[in-house]
């Protein structure tokens, strides 16, 4: 799965495992890979948020 | 009365695309407004006479907008239909002897004022009412809602994606666009708001009835010293402050058009962000049913190959 930033050159891309209790993030920018802490923390936090790795509670 | 192409129900199937492309060759506001209405109704999931599909409306909506050098929001945000509201942001119906008025909460869902009493279903006729003119109330309240259910889906997912994208307006696009619109300034309502100056200094305020400021302790806020407003993400408000956000519109009994205050807003950890990715448990879901919701944001795509 694949998550388009605003500016489409920057995307997340997110990896469940089959069972879905774990997700691999990674932010690519065009073909470079970029450490989380490059990117725009809300931008982050909005894709963490999406992939429900937050646990309820 | 005005002809208005979004109110056609049935047309036959040969001119609808002309009357889209007349439309858009004028591309006045009220134009491109009567497109737009067009286009949210057949993205609403409404059987459209003029749209195969959904995608189409936006598409064309994208291509008037690349025209005149706008992002489809700010094309929106020009053209959003008044629908007849007075300054007050509501509309007045006569049954003749008494009337009722209509007024928005914070999500731009209607109410009723009727003897002073707040009620969410138009009232029934009473004896004393004038016939036609309660029947003519009723046919106007029939459009309105569901003009105003279309124009609200569409601006509250707008606002929701200014927030998330950190776009900002300057003072005055801000006032025309939020404040100023008589349907926009409920949902200006329902949301906490950033704004700053050319320093670093950024302020946290919302709007109350009386469409003045109130800053995180209530207390009223000049927004004259701002450059730039923006849709507050509680990631740039910083917890403290939105708790404190929180209890001020639980005491106000306002209603947020989409979760701000109450966003999950997760952090990295130190050494996720200078890790190369990010692995995380999450609670357990079936990842094709995660899948399949991701895709309905319209944020997520599918994607089998790795970049190259």
């Amino acid at each position: 799965m694949q998550r388009i930033f605003p500016d489409e050159q920057t995307y997340a891309e997110a990896i469940f495992d089959d069972a879905s209790t774990s997700v691999n993030v990674k932010f690519w920018r065009g073909t470079e890979q970029l450490s989380p802490g490059r990117i725009e923390p809300i931008m982050v936090a909005e894709v963490l948020r999406d992939c429900e790795i937050v646990q309820p509670g | 009365m005005p002809f208005r192409p979004s109110r056609v129900t049935s047309t036959p199937a040969i001119k609808a695309p002309m009357i889209l492309s007349v439309l858009e060759k004028i591309g006045s506001d009220a134009a491109i407004m009567e497109l737009a209405t067009i286009a949210a109704r057949a993205a609403s999931g409404r059987t459209s006479v003029y749209y195969a599909s959904a995608s189409q409306g936006e598409a064309q909506l994208a291509r008037i907008a690349l025209g005149k050098g706008w992002t489809i929001d700010e094309l929106d945000e020009r053209v959003t239909p008044t629908l007849g509201m007075d300054a007050e942001g509501g509309l007045t119906l006569s049954y003749g002897t008494r009337s009722v008025r209509v007024g928005f909460d914070e999500t731009l869902s209607p109410y009723f004022r009727v003897d002073g009493e707040r009620v969410r279903a138009l009232p029934v006729k009473r004896k004393t009412d004038d016939a036609a003119k309660v029947k003519e109330a009723k046919k106007i309240w029939d459009e309105l809602k569901e003009d105003v259910g279309v124009i609200a889906d569409r601006r509250i997912r707008a606002m929701e994606r200014a927030m998330v994208t950190g776009r900002r307006w300057d003072v005055p696009t801000f006032r025309a666009t939020w404040l100023d619109h008589p349907l926009m300034v409920h949902l200006a309502r329902g949301v906490v708001w950033l704004c700053g100056d050319a320093t670093s200094s950024v302020w946290a305020f919302r709007v109350a009835e009386d469409r003045s400021f109130s800053d995180e302790n209530d207390a009223m806020f000049d927004l004259s010293r701002a450059t730039w407003v923006e849709v507050a993400h509680p990631l740039r408000l910083r917890e403290e402050r939105v708790a404190k956000l929180t209890r001020m519109f639980s005491d106000y009994e306002l209603i947020q058009p989409f979760p701000q205050l109450a966003r999950e807003a997760p952090q990295l950890t130190d050494a996720e962000a200078s890790a190369q990715e990010i692995s995380r448990p999450r609670t357990p879901g079936g990842a094709q049913q995660l899948s399949a919701a991701l895709l309905q944001t319209g944020r997520w795509r599918q994607e089998r190959s790795r970049p190259k």
